[in-house]
């Protein structure tokens, strides 16, 4: 959660390409050199640095298990063995990766989408209307942007035992369903952009709060949802601890925790490290897809804030 | 094992979790299930359910060739992560919320730690006794604790000595017998540019296993609490040993085994041996085209104590929740002595070494094409298992002590010494004891 900021992330490739179009914002060719050639450096290292565990990734899910270890990390090793790692991934155990994918997708998938309603109703409803205790409410919501969720997994599955709830699909589902920072998000972007007079405007034409939340508010906020969509889906996906505590069915392992299974396999059992790094690029792809969908909204998002202002 | 009263008991802080905060999911207070009445067996006929979290792979294939042959008793067993790898966290949070399966896969060396927490049943009030002596000794006494009998054990790793006979010859050396002969020929190996073997700093299980078989009993359970003695001259003998082999530049302390700088100096002739245990065959496989190239000896001895060590080694232990404990005791008994139950373990779970006395796994008694077609589990590692330190016990903090222990040998890269980091690693355990509430005091001598 710390690493959050607000939504309009001023690195954003995208971002600067559409300011550098727009002379006025300041960020013009104008510019001296030595500025772009150092922010540029700056920034491959850092694409570097994220960038090359995922070319490692990728190399080693081609390698076999001789030459994992035998060859040049970074380079393609003798035999070009992806295909036949793939296939086992995908085979093994008839096909448990499958499932735990599939696991995965239903909790980030389902827990973000809900997350992100949730998160937009309740900032919305925190930022537009007045209403007695709002700020305690507020101030509770931050309280809990605070603590990690790693503290609260212990608690909630002492919990979800007492509640006979503990390991089923909904022990991992339902804590995925709130994200205070979400709210916290939702609620400043809602303060910001929404225009009180707009809401008046729709008041007198007749539509209920519902009606001007839904068509009005949601469609306003679209970029802070994107965000906090995000946000919660790569949250969920990666989250290995919550569902470690509360699932003992493998059937209903993520595939943070399948892959975590197969790799202390390796310890005694050198064929899992394929295995392992097949999983790792197979659980990748959909972040980066969902990455790479969804980040146009963000710039879409940018540009109705500049209009507007 | 002579017997110790329940206030001893709370002294070892193996009776009692009120002074056990562990991880902070233990239960403080929590009464343990040893001090309430004995759980009895099912009525024939009547339909059990056992559950076992383990990590061992594929399992519950092995769990099926007992469920076919005990209508009555069915087992289940899901797959868990590695203890340390949020296995055991896992376990902790399940035991506290009052829950968790029957049987767990719990290593010897955190059997003590489960004590502490009230985590694990006494099985002699089950009647374990009868089947001692199916199990190796050494192994037996390690899951022995004031009395009572605390897990079954599931597998070990006896450890010999992996070499290449051609890196041997290559620079005129006879294999070692002893840890003095290894050190005259150590030498002759960095000057060829490879190393004898490795010397894990991270790892302290290696040269752990390195002091009980000269003959060290770190800790061990008195009559009032633990006593230590892991400064010992016998440890400190190892230590210095490695120290010296260390500053000598024999052995590598940057390449731990099987890890990938490990595989690939191992692929690329640059490692003549391994000091380690039976479970390393699996790992030696993964060496790019080592097939034919090691054969298998008997690990160096030092001269006192013992002729073999082990590293790593785990037990199936009944949990303190269990609805059926008799039935999970019998179970485990069968899954670990049964020649059936070692069998399938060896093939689907590959398993380490197997605790049984008597049966070490059909497919362990024949020659081994990786190793040139030597009987290296008969000839070397079956004879280690008798000659194995029978006095050595694991603490309620074994795997603290371990990392104190690292921290400490890290410092080797700084001018640290080995010796040094032993004799402060004792100390902090002492502190980290009394800490926890328990009795310990150094051992006199």
């Amino acid at each position: 959660m710390t690493t959050a900021t607000v939504p309009t992330r001023p690195l954003d490739p995208a971002d600067r390409r559409a300011a550098v179009a727009e002379p006025s914002t300041g960020r013009g060719p104008g510019r001296r050199p030595a500025t772009t050639i150092l922010v540029t450096g700056i920034l491959v290292v850092v694409a570097v640095y994220f960038l090359v565990p995922v070319y490692w990734v990728v190399v080693a899910a081609t390698k076999t298990t001789d030459d994992l270890f035998g060859t040049n990390g970074f380079l393609l090793g003798e035999h070009f063995a992806l295909l036949e790692n793939l296939g086992a991934v995908l085979t093994y155990n008839d096909g448990i990766f499958v499932r735990w994918f599939l696991n995965s997708v239903l909790y980030a998938g389902v827990g973000a989408l809900v997350a992100t309603y949730l998160a937009a109703a309740a900032g919305y409803a925190l930022a537009k209307y007045r209403f007695r205790g709002s700020n305690l409410v507020f101030g509770l919501v931050l309280g809990g942007v605070l603590v990690p969720g790693t503290a609260t997994a212990l608690p909630l599955f002492l919990l979800f035992s007492q509640l006979g709830l503990a390991n089923t699909y909904w022990s991992v589902l339902i804590p995925s369903l709130v994200s205070p920072f979400g709210l916290f998000l939702c609620r400043i972007y809602a303060d910001a952009t929404v225009d009180g007079s707009l809401v008046e405007a729709a008041r007198i034409d007749g539509a209920g709060e519902l009606r001007i939340f839904h068509t009005i508010g949601l469609r306003i906020m679209t970029p802070a949802l994107v965000t906090v969509f995000l946000f919660q889906l790569v949250g969920i996906w990666n989250n290995y601890f919550l569902p470690l505590v509360m699932l003992s069915d493998q059937d209903l392992y993520p595939i943070t925790l399948g892959l975590n299974n197969w790799n202390s396999q390796t310890d005694r059992l050198p064929e899992f490290y394929e295995l392992t790094t097949g999983g790792v690029l197979l659980s990748i792809i959909p972040l980066a897809v969902a990455m790479i969908m969804l980040q146009r909204f963000w710039r879409g998002g940018l540009t109705e804030g500049a209009v507007k202002a | 094992m002579r017997s110790i009263s329940r206030r001893e008991l709370l002294g070892l802080g193996l009776g009692a979790g009120a002074a056990a905060v562990l991880a902070g999911c233990a239960t403080p207070g929590t009464t343990s299930v040893n001090a309430q009445p004995v759980v009895p067996a099912a009525r024939s006929g009547e339909k059990v359910t056992l559950t076992y979290w383990a990590w061992l792979k594929d399992l519950q294939k092995v769990a099926d060739v007992w469920n076919a042959r005990h209508p009555d008793v069915q087992v289940e067993v899901a797959w868990i992560p590695g203890g340390n790898a949020g296995g055991y966290q896992k376990l902790y949070s399940a035991l506290a919320a009052g829950g968790g399966p029957d049987l767990a896969q719990v290593e010897m060396r955190t059997v003590p730690e489960f004590m502490l927490v009230n985590g694990l049943v006494d099985l002699t009030r089950y009647g374990v006794e009868e089947h001692a002596e199916k199990f190796d000794q050494t192994l037996w006494s390690q899951v022995s604790f004031a009395g009572g009998v605390y897990g079954i054990p599931q597998d070990s790793g006896p450890t010999g000595m992996y070499y290449r006979p051609d890196l041997f010859e290559q620079v005129g050396a006879e294999v070692p017998t002893t840890w003095a002969e290894w050190a005259e020929v150590a030498p002759a190996f960095r000057d060829a540019g490879i190393m004898i073997d490795a010397f894990p700093l991270s790892d302290t299980s290696v040269f752990t296993a390195h002091a009980m078989q000269a003959g060290a009993t770190w800790l061990r359970t008195a009559e009032d609490g633990w006593e230590i003695d892991m400064a010992s001259e016998v440890t400190l003998d190892v230590a210095r040993f490695f120290d010296k082999a260390i500053d000598d530049g024999v052995v590598s302390t940057s390449l731990n085994p099987y890890s990938p700088g490990w595989f690939a100096a191992a692929a690329d002739d640059k490692i003549a041996s391994l000091v380690g245990a039976s479970w390393g065959d699996a790992l030696l496989a993964g060496v790019s085209g080592a097939e034919g190239k090691w054969r298998v000896a008997p690990a160096p001895r030092w001269d006192h104590g013992y002729g073999s060590s082990f590293i790593g080694g785990s037990t199936s232990a009944v949990l303190a929740n269990s609805k059926h404990p008799q039935e999970a005791m019998e179970f485990a008994v069968w899954l670990n002595t049964d020649p059936e139950g070692i069998d399938a373990m060896i093939e689907h779970s590959g398993i380490g070494w197997s605790p049984a006395r008597d049966y070490i796994g059909q497919a362990r008694q024949q020659p081994s094409e990786f190793f040139g077609g030597q009987r290296y589990n008969t000839e070397v590692f079956q004879p280690a298992t008798q000659e194995q330190n029978p006095d050595w016990q694991w603490w309620p903090i074994t795997q603290q002590t371990f990392n104190i222990l690292a921290d400490g040998f890290r410092t080797k890269a700084t001018g640290g010494t080995l010796v040094d980091a032993v004799v402060a690693a004792e100390q902090r355990t002492i502190e980290v004891f009394r800490n926890k509430g328990l009795t310990i005091r150094k051992a006199e001598g």
